[in-house]
């Protein structure tokens, strides 16, 4: 029973997960530029955190606030802002120098 | 150098941990205030606190005189819901919170703007600040460095402290003893820290407020004043012209056509039937609040672009101005049939509702004669319709509209639902009790009221001091 129930837990966890991840990541491949992630954060995550927000608010009232729901929609939100965390923190290295690159290196 | 330098350092993390300490303590007193409590005299006193917090951590924006407007106004709704504990005024309360975060994190956008803004603060704005890029260095934002050492030092070692004393004291004095032993922490539970947690992430989030950018450059970019296209061509703009003026010509005609056959039944109908004047009202003014939407929009669609800007488009400005006016006689009217309705079967939410849909009818059409005058583009009318709704709503929640419905009902109209009244929120039932008591009333309905009124005195007597209302003085009082 308890293994059931562990796994039972694992699956909703992994679903919530894939379906999270798979949401964020259509932003990234919708937008024009997906290797630029700073403009999509710029762009999508305020309207993407709001709709989630609503959501999870949504539930949470139409389940009458059990805690369960609550929880389960806490933990939906928080897991969230891990994913666009470790997508932003994974984003590519910018050259940090600005100085301009000499065109004709070989000009006296 | 050196030293002005370190002095800096020094008031900055000195700065950093009074931050961190104010936060702290909103987070406790906001599981104080809200776990396992209903809504009273908590919300004004969080708003007190969301206050003090964005304060302290936007003093110079405190200057600004629209912020101190908005502050009030969001003090006002919280002070609304304590004396009456409605929905709207609660609803007034939470539009009022995230107008003000808004404006805090730019004055100059508009409300609806400064609403996403509140909201998306209040949500995600923790997050955004450790994650938002700076276009001047072009890099993500370093995270500070938390010395949670330092946190955990200026928290427990005092406290531990102070619970020793605490202990020796007790043991030295008979009367301290027992005021200690008075103090009951038996409220503080998981569910009660993870609540602290949860309070501790919303002020994190609104202390400094940040804003959506894409949406308030745009809006900011936005002017109120339209401009003349590149298109502009007079045959084109010739044409439009005279299908407006057959348009709006013929909407006029047919408008005074309407208000003369209005105006006389309402006059000619001193003493109109219940089921005539409810059929009238119920399907009439439904259609007539539809004509005026759809009137806003047939002038919003005529006035769109280039029309304005052309030589010749006086009669059509005039007709427009003439079509408005009539319009607005048509809501007097309306507004007369319902005030009627009012009188002879009592007020309701649904007839205040319409009262105030009219009020924002006429706000609407005035500023689409504005528009048109002086020639601005769409964004000015949504900039201040949203604000008129705004400020309808904040009056709105300044009002106990049990109270008024109900004494309004007793005293004023000819016929009233007695059961309407019953199922009315609590704010009626004092009042519910003096009517009982003064007024010869049914049994039944007496019997009711008497319901009512002891489960009602039995919630506030119960109520904790983060629950109380205004009724729990006026209880005391009796």
């Amino acid at each position: 029973m308890i293994a059931l129930i562990v796994f039972a837990l694992f699956f909703i966890g992994l679903m919530t997960f894939v379906i999270i991840r798979i949401s964020i990541s259509c932003l990234f491949w919708a937008s024009k530029n997906p290797k630029d992630k700073q403009s999509v954060f710029k762009a999508c995550f305020p309207y993407y955190i709001i709709i989630l927000f609503a959501i999870c608010l949504a539930f949470i009232i139409k389940f009458d606030k059990n805690e369960i729901v609550v929880y389960y929609f806490s933990i939906v939100y928080f897991l969230t802002l891990f994913i666009w965390r470790s997508e932003l923190k994974s984003s590519p290295k910018k050259n940090k120098s600005f100085a301009v690159e000499p065109n004709h290196p070989k000009l006296p | 150098m050196i030293h002005s330098e370190l002095n800096v350092t020094n008031k900055n993390n000195k700065y950093i941990h009074m931050k961190k300490l104010f936060l702290f303590i909103g987070a406790l007193l906001f599981s104080t205030l809200f776990y396992g409590k209903s809504i009273g005299l908590n919300l004004f006193l969080f708003s007190v606190i969301t206050l003090t917090v964005l304060y302290v951590n936007n003093k110079d924006d405190f200057r600004n005189k629209r912020i101190l407007l908005y502050s009030s106004l969001y003090l006002v709704t919280g002070l609304s819901v304590f004396f009456h504990d409605s929905l709207v005024a609660i609803i007034a309360n939470f539009v009022a919170f995230f107008t003000l975060i808004g404006l805090l994190s730019e004055h100059k956008s508009s409300i609806y703007v400064n609403w996403l803004n509140g909201l998306y603060t209040t949500i995600a704005g923790f997050f955004h600040r450790n994650f938002s890029f700076n276009e001047a260095t072009q890099e993500v934002e370093p995270k500070k460095e938390i010395d949670y050492l330092h946190l955990f030092k200026i928290i427990f070692i005092p406290s531990i402290i102070v619970i020793v004393f605490i202990g020796l004291y007790q043991n030295g004095n008979p009367l301290f003893s027992k005021i200690i032993e008075s103090i009951d922490l038996g409220f503080i539970n998981i569910q009660w820290l993870l609540f602290a947690g949860l309070g501790y992430y919303l002020f994190s989030n609104i202390h400094k407020p940040i804003e959506v950018e894409p949406a308030t450059e745009l809006d900011l970019k936005t002017g109120n004043s339209l401009n003349k296209t590149e298109g502009f061509s007079i045959p084109k703009l010739k044409q439009e012209n005279q299908l407006g003026i057959i348009l709006i010509s013929m909407l006029n005609a047919l408008i005074v056509l309407f208000l003369i056959t209005d105006i006389t039944f309402l006059i000619t109908n001193d003493d109109v039937r219940a089921s005539v004047f409810s059929s009238q009202v119920h399907s009439g003014i439904n259609a007539l609040i539809a004509s005026i939407v759809i009137a806003i929009i047939i002038l919003l669609y005529v006035f769109r672009g280039d029309i304005n800007f052309y030589k010749e488009n006086k009669i059509l400005k005039r007709l427009a101005f003439i079509w408005i006016i009539l319009n607005v006689i048509l809501v007097l009217s309306i507004a007369t049939k319902n005030s009627q309705y009012i009188y002879y079967f009592g007020l309701t939410y649904k007839r205040i509702g319409v009262l105030a849909y009219l009020t924002l009818s006429v706000v609407g059409l005035i500023t689409t004669l504005l528009k048109i005058d002086q020639i601005k583009n769409i964004w000015y009318l949504l900039r201040l319709n949203t604000k008129a709704a705004f400020v309808v709503l904040i009056i709105a929640s300044t009002v106990n509209w049990d109270y008024h419905i109900t004494n309004y009902n007793f005293n004023y109209a000819k016929s009233m639902d007695f059961n309407y009244l019953i199922d009315l929120s609590n704010n009626n039932t004092f009042l519910l009790k003096e009517q009982a008591e003064s007024k010869g009333l049914a049994n039944d309905s007496i019997m009711l009221i008497n319901k009512k009124y002891r489960k009602y005195v039995y919630e506030l007597r119960t109520n904790s001091w983060q629950e109380l209302q205004y009724d729990n003085l006026k209880l005391d009082k009796k």
